[in-house]
């Protein structure tokens, strides 16, 4: 099982509507307004939109096959559920030793806690690649 | 086959589960002179204020029963004969086909002239507890040696309400990164929370005076009511001193983490590995090599075929209020090209270190996030010769890698391609 989202960079417009997708699908209130007004600091996108002058693409956890950030985790809190590398809320320390080694700088720093993509908790396909208007976002399952 | 694993630390978990990733069936046994499951050691200054032990565990209690180990826990190791496949116990002595060696370090006490009280220190489980019991009638506490440890060590005891007087012999608490605006940041740092900081002091002895201790330093005589050394760690290898075992400071392993006796494996804090970027063996006693090592002796030691790439030193870690991330080597030679930059204000610190175009080090001190990048670069031996100014003042950044380079990331880390 591998599951991925790809970045099509040559049809990416920099919109980043997937961070807004992002942010809203993982908001305590689902909508839109509150989570922006309210929510938004607790709750930030999984997406990291990049841009280097005229290239912007989004990168989030690519699954790798052999994670170094399961192999770094001080805490044994990372482990990998049906294809996607999970973070254990509870077990997170925030040590950041995850921040340390992941090559794709997905893994991001919230509130003492590291949190990552989560394929929209394993729905068939992920809220951002649903929502990309170029469809520069493309989700490999398999 | 048996597989026998002597530890229980994060190498020894590592290599319960790359055994069992090949093979489910063979029997596994552990021994371990600690009397408990496996558990963090970053974390163990949680210890000092949390009652549960259970906020430290490495891995959860069914661990050892879900992955069929036999655990033999709180028994030492006292002598191996390798050609005998034989390991002696205290009280009991045990045959085995394939042997993990991941006993770990212990902690390096130095004598202090005229004192014979108790010195703590701060390695494990056992030594965190008896500190933690002594400090309920203490509340001034000398700590020895300006390391990860301790320096980690004092920040927790002044959360705690005590008096810390940290004594570090070097310029700066982790002068051992070889960076000395990092040290100057930490030593500003810990004295501005309130710790007693002393630098360039060596101890020259110590008495007992009632209940407390005068500690004579070259510079003064300061009054404190336990003394805790964190004067480092060094492997535990006393079993195996007077085998045919090849140990420098630690055992000496190869890529694949095997030592110079026959079906003798060993991983993590007690190993020495080839560094590539010191071009030497080093022990690194580091959470994610120990993991790492433990993983790929696992899989070797169950027919499979797992290499160690690379080894150098890496650590995340926050004192008092800095954060920081540090990678690779900092101390440059002369060849070496040293890029750098501070924002006092902002408390931002960013050095990374060029060698022939490749990045071999790089610290990241206040912003820490994506620091991985750097570190793949350095674990990649990419060419940075184009991008070296952008990395270092811009916010690290996937796309600042030039695509072709991105599109073999992504590929060797997805895919497993080298």
């Amino acid at each position: 099982m591998k599951r991925r989202i790809i970045c099509n960079e040559d049809f990416c417009i920099g919109c980043r509507l997937c961070e807004v997708y992002c942010n809203v699908k993982h908001s305590k209130s689902g909508d839109i307004l509150l989570a922006y007004k309210y929510e938004k600091e607790k709750e930030p996108s999984r997406m990291a939109f990049e841009q280097k002058e005229h290239v912007c693409g989004s990168i989030v956890c690519m699954n790798c096959k052999d994670p170094l950030c399961i192999k770094a985790c001080s805490m044994g809190a990372i482990k990998i559920e049906d294809g996607t590398v999970i973070i254990d809320n509870e077990r997170c320390v925030g040590c950041w030793m995850c921040v340390m080694v992941c090559p794709f700088g997905a893994i991001k720093r919230g509130d003492e806690k590291a949190f990552k993509c989560d394929h929209c908790h394993g729905e068939e396909v992920p809220i951002c690649v649903l929502n990309c208007p170029n469809k520069a976002l493309v989700y490999e399952a398999d | 086959m048996k597989y026998v694993i002597i530890g229980n630390g994060t190498a020894a978990v590592g290599a319960i589960e790359g055994i069992r990733y090949n093979d489910k069936k063979s029997e596994i046994i552990l021994i371990s002179k600690e009397n408990c499951i496996s558990y963090s050691k970053p974390q163990l200054y949680k210890m000092l204020n949390q009652e549960n032990l259970k906020s430290i565990y490495y891995r959860n209690e069914e661990f050892y029963i879900n992955n069929n180990v036999s655990t033999i826990l709180g028994k030492t190791l006292k002598s191996v004969d390798f050609s005998k496949k034989l390991l002696v116990l205290e009280d009991d002595s045990i045959k085995y086909d394939r042997l993990l060696i991941a006993t770990g370090t212990k902690a390096n006490v130095p004598k202090l002239k005229g004192f014979d009280g108790e010195i703590y220190s701060f390695t494990n489980i056992d030594e965190a507890l008896k500190l933690k019991q002594s400090l309920v009638n203490k509340d001034k506490i000398a700590v020895l040696g300006g390391g990860l440890i301790g320096a980690k060590l004092s920040e927790y005891l002044h959360k705690m309400g005590k008096e810390v007087i940290l004594i570090v012999s070097s310029k700066g608490v982790l002068s051992s990164l070889g960076d000395e605006k990092i040290s100057e940041i930490l030593n500003k740092e810990i004295l501005e929370k309130g710790v007693n900081l002393l630098l360039s002091r060596n101890i020259l002895g110590a008495k007992k005076i009632d209940s407390k201790i005068e500690l004579k330093l070259d510079k003064e005589t300061i009054k404190c009511d336990a003394i805790v050394s964190c004067k480092g760690v060094k492997p535990e290898i006393s079993p195996f001193e007077k085998t045919e075992l090849s140990i420098n400071q630690g055992i000496i392993v190869d890529e694949h983490m095997r030592t110079n006796v026959d079906e003798v494996f060993a991983a993590g804090d007690v190993t020495e590995m080839y560094n590539s970027i010191e071009d030497a063996y080093c022990n690194i006693p580091i959470l994610p090599n120990a993991y790492g090592g433990g993983y790929s002796a696992g899989i070797n030691m169950s027919g499979g075929n797992s290499k160690i790439e690379t080894v150098y030193p890496m650590n995340s870690l926050k004192i008092f209020d800095v954060k920081m991330i540090t990678m690779g080597l900092l101390s440059p030679t002369e060849k070496d090209e040293v890029m750098s930059l501070f924002d006092p204000e902002k408390k931002v610190y960013r050095k990374l270190v060029i060698r022939g175009e490749k990045l071999i080090g790089a610290a990241l001190l206040g912003d820490i996030d994506r620091a991985g990048i750097l570190n793949n670069i350095i674990r990649s031996n990419l060419d940075v010769s184009t991008i070296k100014e952008e990395l270092l003042n811009n916010k690290i950044n996937f796309y600042v890698l030039p695509r072709d380079m991105r599109e073999v990331i992504v590929k060797s880390y997805t895919e497993g391609i080298k």
